[in-house]
């Protein structure tokens, strides 16, 4: 990525001035992956000081910086609640220490990256995200939105509820990009599904889920669920490993994951 | 753009480019003993310590290093040294081209003032790319080196 020119915001409403004044000018989250990009941005523009790496937990919601990075965000106790640990314990799947104390959540969700190991359980949590113009969102809405999003994320709310959770990530080697990701969640609502690195972006498997929820939970059921995942969400084939492979090992995961979470195991 | 840091215990005013990375700057200021490998966050030998912390310099911008702290293997050198020698007790050293970003991650592991078992020890090592030894030779050498463990 070439960076003509860089400015460090001194407020939410400086950096959305500064964001406003041409299209091509970007924030910087994390700037992990920025070596990846071939861009040209004019004018990018940084939110690090404006103290956006809080995690506060009120209770009922955990509210978490912008700015806040991976490692930060795994370590927090509040977080590790979360159904079983389950966002630790993808974070912690994500290349090294090194890499994971420069990215942030922020980054991560405005990336709408499909390879994330992240957003496959966030997108399974009841979570809202703070714009500072566009107000709220929820993160499946963001995600399902075409195109860039002018607007500056401030922060990421998510609902703490009780409930069990399932991450697993395949991967050749342990620093590798996933070649699948499949993360599972039951609460007293119900259970939920997610698959990411398809290779697209995260998805929920809606049907698979629907048909779950509206019928008593045995190991035919699971593993009737677990096949209308994989006839369910789309996957393509890509540099990892064929479509017909990712359903497959899709399938196997889902199966599990669900035992795992319904206390059903073989 | 200027910027003003510390490295290694020194405060540094210097002028850099809005894209300049960490590791170049580093290269610049002669701090050779930072690495370049892969060049993009995969193999860890450009690691150094922001604010204590292991980053990889090759994917952060020097811009944002305004008030904040770098330290190289220059800037813990007593303790690198010391962690050499239990490399080469083990036989944990071959090429020696990844040892000083496992050094400073090393270090990092010890200011946590903690016991630390091999799996976390590997938790922090993931990210160090070591073509040479093989990873079990340095990995008994870090276990001894952090235990103080004065026989080795």
């Amino acid at each position: 990525m070439r960076i003509e020119n860089y400015h460090r915001a001194t407020s939410l409403a400086d950096a959305y001035n500064h964001l406003s004044l041409n299209k091509k000018n970007a924030i910087i989250g994390g700037g992990g992956w920025l070596k990846l990009s071939g861009k040209k941005i004019p004018l990018a523009i940084g939110l690090e000081g404006l103290a956006l790496d809080a995690i506060e937990d009120d209770g009922e919601s955990i509210t978490i910086g912008s700015m806040t990075t991976l490692n930060q965000m795994a370590a927090h106790p509040s977080v590790a609640e979360l159904y079983s640990n389950i966002l630790p314990e993808a974070i912690n799947q994500i290349m090294g220490v090194a890499l994971r104390n420069i990215v942030t959540v922020g980054g991560t969700i405005m990336g709408k990256y499909p390879f994330s190991d992240l957003l496959t359980p966030l997108l399974l949590m009841d979570v809202t995200l703070e714009f500072y113009k566009e107000g709220h969102l929820s993160l499946s809405d963001f995600l399902n939105q075409k195109g860039r999003m002018d607007d500056i994320l401030v922060s990421l709310k998510i609902a703490k509820k009780t409930g069990k959770g399932y991450f697993k990530k395949v991967a050749k080697t342990a620093l590798d990009f996933a070649v699948l990701n499949v993360a599972v969640i039951s609460n007293d609502l119900g259970y939920k599904i997610a698959i990411g690195s398809r290779p697209s972006r995260a998805k929920m498997a809606e049907e698979a889920m629907t048909y779950l929820n509206n019928t008593e939970i045995n190991q035919e059921t699971i593993n009737e669920a677990a096949k209308r995942v994989s006839q369910e969400l789309k996957f393509g084939t890509n540099h990892c490993g064929s479509a017909e492979y990712k359903a497959s090992v899709g399938e196997v995961y889902v199966r599990r994951g669900l035992r795992e979470v319904s206390n059903h195991e073989d | 753009m200027k910027i003003e840091f510390t490295l290694n215990n020194a405060l540094k005013t210097i002028e850099v480019e809005p894209d300049e990375m960490l590791l170049d700057t580093l290269h610049r200021l002669n701090l050779y003993s930072v690495r370049r490998g892969c060049d993009t966050t995969s193999c860890g030998v450009c690691t150094v310590l922001l604010d204590d912390k292991p980053v990889p310099s090759c994917s952060f911008l020097s811009v944002r290093l305004d008030n904040r702290s770098v330290t190289t293997v220059e800037g813990i050198q007593e303790d690198a040294s010391d962690l050499a020698d239990y490399f080469g007790s083990e036989g944990a050293d071959q090429c020696g081209y990844c040892n000083s970003g496992i050094a400073l991650s090393v270090h990092a592991m010890k200011q946590l003032n903690k016991p630390l078992d091999e799996e976390t020890i590997k938790h922090y090592l993931t990210g160090h790319l070591c073509r040479c030894t093989g990873y079990q030779s340095q990995l008994k050498a870090i276990k001894a080196y952090l235990d103080g463990d004065k026989h080795v």
